[in-house]
């Protein structure tokens, strides 16, 4: 599989290996390109999917229901956001769906409590970053596998928010109506929740494209050896990947939460399984610094649009898994084996 | 075009195949057409993935098109998680269903969706669980008095007046259900037999497999004569209670209590190894037959429509062996 920059199949280390990572060197080597190939593909599958929805289903086109799945696409399109940079460092992040859950109960625990609703976020945001800071801690001065650290605190910390909550849910009591703005909001006629998916998109897409932070993650993501020697601080580039992770959990639970009016000590359970297909469909590679936030964005909308025709279409809960775990599947296989033949 | 391009496209054909195979399910209903003659009915389960959920699922689909051949009903699965479920129902909405039925997983958070169906006009009936907000009528039999029956049973006809030690394996946390049936059975108890002391509560989840595994850990913590009852809030946990016991060969020294009326259970009481449950009707007949006079233009429904529940013990399990669910 041709790579971002090194196309000439030679192998770059050392301080060539930033120099070719230059937003110059991609062009040259028409890593861009390739780049654009490669996504119009899975773009054109999602309107096909769109087209083919609104001749399956009378309803799939109304706008009711294209709301409702625009903000599908936000709540999972900002946690796989977050997961894309850290697939992008060859890492993973099991523990996003815990987050969630913890952050949920945390938000509503403090509104519960009398706290106005700006704080709470403030303090919610935090409370994510927090534990997406401990997983990079876990990960570059623990020496621990991401699989392993994120893996251990995802049972912790849904441990800790089941502990914290009792089990039970909280509700946010006064703060509900002045905090559902997030939620259920709508601005110009778009969800605020797609809103701050489009922001939040914007910065990642920007950072990932046009920062030295950016250049360094894919870099770190293609050949750890290399980045570290070509003098980029892989250890920081890690911890702050987790932390975007985090963050962007912290983001999906709170939406999440306005919207129910509730924090569940359950939220988020599975979700990163869904952050982690749609940016593996979107194209990001788990095993290379390849891929961005485009890709992420067409795999959220593929994979809310393929859940939302389930339903209108009258599909058996129970089959309804069985076709989103054979798309991710699919996904997944079909990567591996281009990743085969490109070498 | 790009070789993962072309491949990407072969997932999403895949994909839309399996929908529109999918959507031909024989037993649900068909792929979604035009406007139906009897109506649209939309039934958000809160999870397709437990005994008494799955046949409550089926009841409501082989009574509402018994009662109402014209009508289809629409299926949605929050496999357990409240945003989903929430979001089912706003799906359910967007596709102008024009009854829900809801049975919520938690009467919180499916609050606000409640709201909205209501406010939009789409009258809306809570089975087994409420919700927070004014629906069109709330169709279960009494959780509280089950509570109340429950705790009545354990200090009178088990305990025999002597008082005891229970041990509570509750159901999902913030379900009505779950809040009833643990809050009335505690009340009566402090109130009337204050010789019952509950030594330990845990949620099960309303699950075989957690009650089970708590069951082991509770018989390490309390020995062989230090609690006498288990009281379960359903009868899946009563009966993965009941494994734990007979694993550890203490079933003759403490009785088992559920709820719901599960065959499984009915048998073990009539075999002598649980002491009692009391029915639990999943309201899915019951639900049909409003939604049938609501299509039909009827407006006032009675707000609460309380199914009657059945003690089930040692003195009428043969009758009911084979008639529970």
């Amino acid at each position: 599989m041709p790579r971002d920059a090194t196309q000439t199949g030679s192998v770059v280390t050392g301080p060539d290996a930033a120099k070719a990572r230059t937003l110059l060197g991609r062009f040259a080597h028409g890593g861009t390109a390739w780049r654009r190939l490669r996504d119009s593909g899975i773009l054109l599958a999602l309107v096909l999917l769109i087209v083919a929805g609104g001749l399956l289903s009378p309803f799939f086109l109304q706008p009711a229901n294209f709301l409702n799945v625009a903000r599908q696409v936000a709540i999972v399109g900002i946690l796989g956001i977050g997961m894309t940079f850290v697939i992008l460092t060859a890492g993973i992040d099991l523990s996003v769906g815990s987050i969630v859950g913890f952050v949920a109960i945390t938000a509503a625990s403090l509104m519960h409590g009398g706290m106005p609703w700006p704080a709470a976020m403030v303090l919610a945001l935090l409370a994510g970053a927090l534990v997406g800071a401990l997983n990079g801690l876990g990960i570059t001065k623990g020496r621990l596998q991401p699989f392993i650290m994120t893996l251990g605190m995802l049972v912790i910390a849904r441990g800790v928010t089941m502990t914290w909550s009792k089990g039970q849910p909280i509700s946010l009591g006064d703060a509900a109506e002045p905090f559902s703005w997030l939620g259920t909001g709508v601005l110009l006629g778009v969800p605020v929740p797609v809103w701050v998916l489009a922001v939040i998109a914007a910065a990642a897409g920007f950072t990932l494209r046009y920062t030295a932070f950016g250049r360094h993650v894919y870099a770190v993501g293609d050949n750890l050896e290399a980045a570290r020697l070509s003098g980029i601080n892989t250890g920081r580039v890690i911890f702050s990947v987790y932390v975007i992770s985090g963050l962007c959990a912290a983001v999906s639970a709170l939406i999440i939460v306005s919207r129910l009016t509730a924090g569940e000590p359950s939220q988020g359970t599975g979700f990163e399984l869904d952050a982690i297909a749609i940016v593996v469909i979107g194209g990001t590679s788990l095993f290379r610094g390849e891929g961005g936030i485009r890709g992420t964005l067409i795999g959220a909308a593929i994979v809310a649009v393929v859940a939302n025709l389930l339903n209108l279409l009258g599909v058996s809960p129970f089959s309804q898994q069985i076709v989103k775990g054979l798309i991710i599947l699919g996904a997944v296989l079909l990567e591996r084996r281009g990743a085969g033949e490109g070498r | 075009m790009a070789r993962r391009g072309r491949r990407t496209v072969i997932l999403a054909a895949l994909a839309l195949v399996l929908a529109a195979c999918g959507g031909d399910d024989g037993g649900t209903e068909s792929a979604g057409g035009g406007a139906t003659a009897g109506g649209l009915i939309g039934f958000s389960q809160a999870n397709n993935g437990d005994v008494w959920r799955i046949d409550q699922t089926k009841d409501v689909q082989g009574n509402c098109s018994s009662l109402m051949p014209g009508s289809q009903v629409v299926v949605t699965d929050g496999q357990g998680q409240a945003a989903k479920q929430s979001a089912d129902v706003d799906d359910l909405l967007a596709r102008g269903v024009k009854v829900l039925l809801l049975t919520p997983l938690t009467a919180e958070a499916l609050t606000p969706v409640a709201k909205r169906a209501m406010d939009a006009g789409v009258p809306v009936i809570t089975l087994d669980r409420a919700v927070d907000t004014d629906v069109t009528q709330h169709i279960g039999a009494d959780n509280k008095l089950i509570g109340q029956k429950a705790a009545e049973y354990v200090a009178s006809t088990v305990l025999g007046g002597k008082g005891g030690r229970v041990i509570e394996i509750q159901g999902v946390l913030g379900a009505s259900a779950t809040t009833d049936r643990n809050k009335e059975f505690v009340g009566w108890l402090k109130e009337n037999a204050p010789n019952v002391e509950i030594v330990a509560s845990q949620t099960g989840e309303y699950r075989r497999e957690p009650a089970l595994k708590y069951m082991e850990d509770m018989l390490q913590r309390f020995g062989p004569g230090e609690f006498d009852v288990v009281y379960a809030h359903n009868d899946e946990m009563a009966l993965g209670a009941i494994q734990a016991l007979k694993a550890a060969n203490r079933l003759d020294e403490v009785k088992v209590v559920g709820i719901d009326g599960q065959n499984e259970a009915i048998q073990a009481i009539a075999d002598g190894d649980m002491a009692a449950t009391f029915t639990y009707d999943n309201a899915g007949k019951e639900a049909c037959e409003s939604a049938q006079k609501l299509l039909a233009g009827e407006k006032n429904l009675e707000k609460q429509w309380v199914l009657q529940t059945t003690q089930i013990d040692a003195t009428n399990a043969a009758e009911w062996v084979g008639k529970g669910f």
